[in-house]
């Protein structure tokens, strides 16, 4: 009887067993060993805290942004993550604008940290990609424009849709704090796919999820609490071969 | 001690700088027509002059005096940002009767930036002129979003 040793990298596999495919055949090249891990689906629910600092940092802006993710198959995450955003801003003299919308990102993290063998922790750093998708309605309530010559403009801009999409990648950890718990910050940077100022005499401010809207390109930064929900297990088998038989 | 201290002023330093674009108008918002001067040859040939101008003024009433008495190669003058249409007065030195020149355009409020708030654009449709000392004229460039580059060419 051989025995394959092969090793998951996963952040809750644990190694049932392995099975050796040409055991009828010692002297055969290659030879194919079939690892059976376990994997936990957890569902994993974020709160992003740096959102909290917003208000301070931009007087009139509001954000708040959760995720969820869940290991589709070993070391590969999959991840939704959802926002709203909202701006006031009051330029004596000059306008107020108003704005509100929501965001959406889908995409995958391929965890690098090698699994806990006792399957205690769920650590993991990883790296990734979404695609984002952000609506945002805008008021101008009042603008004002001084002209000495022919008179003074006044006016408003009733309320206006504006859409922008993005692709942005993504590093970060995760952390685990408590049994269900995690702490974990992740880096971005995102590139605007279409052009949103376009559309509108008034360009975003903000574009929800994404970042400033004069800018093509935006960097990020989130700090987020997460909870974790235990909600199945699925044995997964990988499939590898070697060059060489093990012999027991 | 040294590290805390540099710390909060790192801090505020990125909590300042977060509505800088709010607080400070950055951009040049001047959006004016520019009507440059030319020496007409012939049918194909021109060279840019300067102008002795009286005066330039708004064709509304009561007139607003924008240019008087000088010599200039072009101006710049405002348009009418509350109608499709601004008409202007040109009496050159050389001349006893001055030119109108009415200018037909469409106009946009665009926010320019959240420091500087909202600004008119216009894109010229038509011009129409008398032909005292013009010559001819011709719109080089339809659209007026700055004050740098010439919309407008007279010939004299």
């Amino acid at each position: 009887m051989h025995i394959g040793h092969a090793q998951q990298k996963t952040d809750t596999a644990a190694v049932q067993k392995d099975t050796l495919s040409a055991a009828e055949h010692p002297g055969s090249q290659p030879v194919r060993h079939d690892s059976v891990i376990l994997v936990s689906h957890d569902l994993r629910l974020g709160i992003d805290l740096s959102r909290i600092a917003m208000p301070f940092l931009q007087p009139g802006r509001r954000d708040v942004e959760a995720s969820a993710d869940m290991q589709i198959i070993p070391n590969l995450y999959g991840v939704v993550e959802l926002g709203y955003h909202q701006m006031q801003i009051n330029k004596s003299g000059l306008f107020e604008y108003h704005s509100h919308g929501y965001f959406y990102r889908i995409g995958m993290d391929k965890n690098i940290l090698p699994p806990d063998p006792n399957h205690q922790r769920h650590d993991i750093a990883y790296f990734g990609f979404r695609l984002g998708h952000a609506v945002l309605q805008q008021t101008v309530n009042s603008y004002h424009i001084t002209d000495t010559v022919w008179g003074n403009v006044d006016g408003s801009i009733p309320q206006q849709a504006v859409q922008g999409f993005w692709l942005e990648i993504v590093a970060g950890l995760k952390i685990q704090i408590a049994k269900y718990v995690d702490l974990g910050w992740s880096v971005r940077g995102r590139t605007l796919l279409n052009h949103p100022e376009r559309k509108t005499n008034v360009p975003p401010y903000v574009i929800p999820g994404f970042g400033k809207g004069s800018n093509r390109q935006a960097f990020d930064f989130n700090y987020s609490v997460f909870f974790r929900i235990p909600l199945f297990q699925s044995h997964y088998t990988i499939h590898k071969k070697t060059t060489s038989s093990l012999k027991g | 001690m040294r590290f805390r201290l540099w710390t909060i002023v790192c801090l505020l330093m990125i909590i300042s700088a977060c509505n800088q674009d709010i607080k400070i108008c950055e951009e040049p918002t001047d959006v004016k027509l520019t009507i440059g001067f030319y020496h007409k040859i012939d049918s194909t040939q021109y060279n840019d002059t300067s102008l002795s101008i009286a005066y330039v003024q708004t064709l509304h009433q009561p007139p607003v005096l924008l240019v008087d008495t000088s010599t200039l190669q072009s101006i710049s003058v405002p348009l009418n940002q509350l109608a499709d249409s601004s008409g202007f007065i040109i009496q050159p030195d050389s001349a006893n009767v001055a030119d109108t020149i009415l200018i037909y355009y469409a106009r946009q409020q665009k926010l320019l930036s959240p420091g500087c708030g909202f600004v008119t654009f216009f894109t010229i449709d038509t011009i129409h002129y008398t032909t005292h000392h013009i010559d001819s004229a011709s719109v080089v460039n339809k659209s007026v979003i700055n004050i740098h580059e010439e919309h407008i060419r007279l010939f004299y």
